[in-house]
């Protein structure tokens, strides 16, 4: 009797073992059915087989690493909002070389980092040299970016990053794209211009594409009816 | 003849979250949230309006990540299983809710989702474009593209072929898909900058959408204001956003979506019913998620726990007087403007898709309302904007300004402390980009894929979305991580390509994880022809 009652025992904490168990047990059976993704191991290489489609390698999380720095000399700058600029710069170790060849290291580490604004509102690409103005910036040593406020809607700009050594020359080091800043009011300029889709169209279907100011500027009006920049456009001819 | 006309612009764009190596991941609901509640809600709109004879035009904006994802056959099966989970919870729901304040709200969802299931599976086939494609045919919508990956052009501009790839392979995959060229495209963001106007007129296309100030900021002063388009000096035409029109609907205290009646977004049942009860229907792990069933309405200024409990029939009841109200005050705006013109002025109002039905729960109802009260209307007509280009041809031409429609107007949400960063990545795989495609003008096999696909990645790199989200700052890491890997994965390709040593297990890895694009050509970053290459610095 005394045995019967082990036994049932047992029985009992077997069943009871049983339906603890089961939920856990199931699980991995359905687990590996999310290996439609590659997080396979080398020896369960049969998995790979079994599925017919070519599963790629997962690559490790340290692929996420992208350099600061790309070796390249560059200073790009683009238009915040009316009044702000935000440039970005890097200076290759060519750069820093050719340098330091030319003034020699003391002259990097007492010379200063400046970025010089340029205004050339309304002036041809070929003549930077005339810019209305110019502002200095002196910059933080390690600086690689900065927020410019220029505070002047609608003018273009262009940047040089240079050194000022401490006799007061300077030494350019890299020249940024041009950037127009956005207006922030309405136009005063009250003249207007009128066009017919279909008359420009078929104009524009003369002129090849790419082809540069340059070329538009030698046929006469047809740049000037393309191309509004003046105050007072002339009329449409067509 | 109908005194002013009113273009009603939806833009629906959501980033590309296609994650196929897990279906735990949270952001790829936001492709589920949107299909439930605003594009299909949206499409039943429309297709009950064809159904009643109700003429309308609309223009809708189909972003290619979206357009992507809608045809993706992964994105549609997960979201049939979506939806089934949804109807089998609102089944609970149904019972649960018996005999108490919340149960007509559970009615309401039950017969929503089925609908939605019907629509979905049954009426098109698991493929939503479908449906945009027929109501385009008919003559209901005009459906315009918008860049490839919804990339913030302003700040690409400095490599033009940059934006040139953006454009192409957006109207490639448009032409695919709807069968024909598009005639218009929404600027990601309403972002405008110089010189793009003429990159789109190299596809072909003949307008674009500004904020108001877009136009009303052109070079020369616009002699109407927003309420008629311009036209670039490249011919392309740029229709500015009315203010009015969109500060009714937008804007969160005055707007027609702050009304008490209306659902309240921020009361899910995901988050307020017991874990045990829910848990199959939130995150697996426990990560409490919205479920899209919402019974509260937004009551007033009170705290989320003094919500009141949604009445359908009321909400209903508001986006009909709300309609009626939009309409009343664009046909007073007509007739006040058509005073001062010698044509017909036209309200420009876009909006962004998900408002309406994922924020503005009423919006796609609303919307109904408008449509069904416009056509009887005398004053008003609805038109798109080859509608009024074919109407109007002869337009002021001027330069509009460079502006989008971000909080403040410029570009300050995408180029901030927060986000700057970025953008001498993107600058530098695009140059790359560049090179590579100056450099393989014809390749083939294994290159052209690793080629392709470093196209892939430049192009999600650039998606607007991530430098708006770290701006914003919800969601960060997911955005931080997204541009990082896209940028890593460029990077490597770009290496291997370039010093000959293309890891093939590589490029069908990328090519599985990030598959956008299936007929992208990596030749849309070559320097055209009479173009040198600009090299910066």
């Amino acid at each position: 009797m005394d045995n019967l009652w082990l036994w049932l025992l047992g029985a009992a904490a077997l069943v009871v073992l049983g339906v603890a168990l089961l939920p856990r047990l199931s699980k991995p059976a359905s687990a590996p059915r999310k290996l439609d993704i590659p997080r396979i191991e080398p020896k369960e290489e049969m998995a790979e087989e079994i599925s017919p489609t070519a599963q790629p390698v997962r690559r490790e999380a340290e692929d996420l690493f992208i350099p600061h720095h790309y070796g390249v000399d560059r200073l790009v700058v683009l238009a915040k909002d009316p009044h702000w600029l935000y440039a970005y710069w890097e200076i290759s170790s060519n750069k820093y070389q050719k340098f330091v060849h030319r003034y020699g290291e003391e002259a990097w580490h007492a010379s200063r980092p400046v970025l010089r604004v340029y205004d050339i509102t309304g002036l041809a690409e070929e003549s930077p040299l005339t810019a209305h103005s110019h502002q200095e910036i002196f910059l933080d040593p390690f600086a690689d970016n900065w927020f410019i406020e220029v505070g002047q809607p609608d003018r273009s700009f262009f940047l040089e990053l240079g050194r000022l050594l401490p006799d007061g020359r300077y030494i350019k080091l890299l020249t940024s794209n041009r950037v127009t800043t956005p207006r922030d009011s309405v136009s005063q300029r009250i003249d207007e211009e009128w066009m017919w889709i279909e008359g420009i169209y078929k104009m524009l279907h003369r002129v090849p594409y790419g082809s540069g100011s340059e070329a538009l500027a030698g046929k006469n009006d047809f740049a000037g009816a393309i191309k509004p920049l003046g105050i007072s456009s002339p009329g449409f001819k067509q | 003849m109908a005194k002013g006309y009113l273009a009603i612009v939806l833009h629906a764009h959501l980033p590309y979250v296609r994650h196929p190596e897990s279906e735990k991941i949270l952001e790829e609901k936001w492709f589920y949230e949107a299909v439930t509640e605003t594009y299909i809600p949206l499409i039943d709109v429309f297709d009950r309006l064809v159904g009643d004879n109700i003429p309308f035009r609309l223009t809708f904006s189909i972003s290619p990540p979206l357009l992507s994802m809608m045809t993706d056959p992964l994105m549609q099966q997960r979201y049939v299983r979506h939806l089934e989970k949804l109807i089998e919870l609102a089944h609970k729901e149904e019972a649960r809710t018996c005999g108490g304040p919340f149960h007509q709200a559970a009615l309401m969802y039950k017969e929503r989702f089925q609908r939605a299931y019907e629509i979905f599976v049954h009426r098109n086939g698991c493929n939503l474009v479908q449906a945009f494609k027929r109501l385009q045919n008919l003559g209901c919508l005009e459906i315009t593209t918008c860049a490839a990956t919804h990339g913030f052009l302003p700040l690409m501009m400095v490599n033009r072929q940059a934006v040139r790839a953006q454009i192409e392979t957006a109207v490639n995959l448009h032409q695919k898909h709807f069968g024909c060229a598009p005639n218009g495209i929404w600027l990601p963001e309403c972002g405008y900058a110089h010189g793009v106007d003429e990159i789109l007129k190299e596809y072909g296309l003949k307008f674009f959408f500004t904020d108001n100030h877009g136009v009303l900021f052109a070079y020369h002063r616009p002699r109407f204001g927003v309420f008629a388009p311009i036209y670039c000096p490249s011919g392309v035409a740029a229709f500015g956003r009315d203010v009015e029109s969109s500060k009714q609907v937008w804007s969160a205290d005055e707007g027609y979506p702050g009304d008490p009646d209306y659902r309240e977004f921020y009361r899910d049942i995901g988050y307020d019913l017991d874990e045990e009860y829910i848990k199959n229907y939130i995150h697996p792990d426990g990560i409490r998620t919205h479920t899209g069933m919402k019974y509260h309405r937004i009551t007033g200024k009170v705290d989320l726990a003094d919500k009141q409990p949604y009445y359908p029939e009321w909400a209903r009841n508001k986006a009909e007087i709300h309609a009626g109200n939009f309409m009343f005050n664009r046909e007073k705006q007509v007739e006040y403007l058509s005073a001062f013109m010698e044509r017909p002025p036209i309200i420009v109002a876009p909006y962004d898709a998900e408002l309406f039905g994922h924020w503005w729960f009423e919006g796609p109802v609303w919307l109904d309302f408008l449509i069904r009260k416009m056509a009887t209307s005398s004053t008003l007509r609805m038109v798109t904007p080859s509608d009024y280009l074919k109407m109007h041809k002869c337009n002021q031409m001027t330069r509009p300004c460079p502006s989008t429609w971000g909080n403040a107007g410029y570009n300050q949400v995408w180029l901030n402390e927060k986000n700057h960063w970025i953008y001498r990545h993107l600058h530098m795989a695009a140059d790359r980009m560049n090179e590579l495609a100056d450099l393989f003008p014809r390749a083939e096999g294994n290159l052209r894929r690793a080629l392709n696909q470093a196209g892939r990645e430049l192009l999600l790199a650039q998606s607007s979305d991530w430098a708006f989200i770290i701006s914003t700052g919800t969601m960060v890491p997911y955005a931080v991580k997204r541009t990082k890997q896209h940028i890593a994965n460029f990077l490597r390709l770009y290496d291997d390509i370039k010093y000959c040593r293309i890891d093939e297990g590589f490029v069908s890895y990328l090519e599985w994880q990030n598959n956008i694009f299936p007929d992208i050509d990596y030749r849309s970053w070559r320097t055209r022809e009479g173009q040198c290459r600009k090299a910066v610095s």
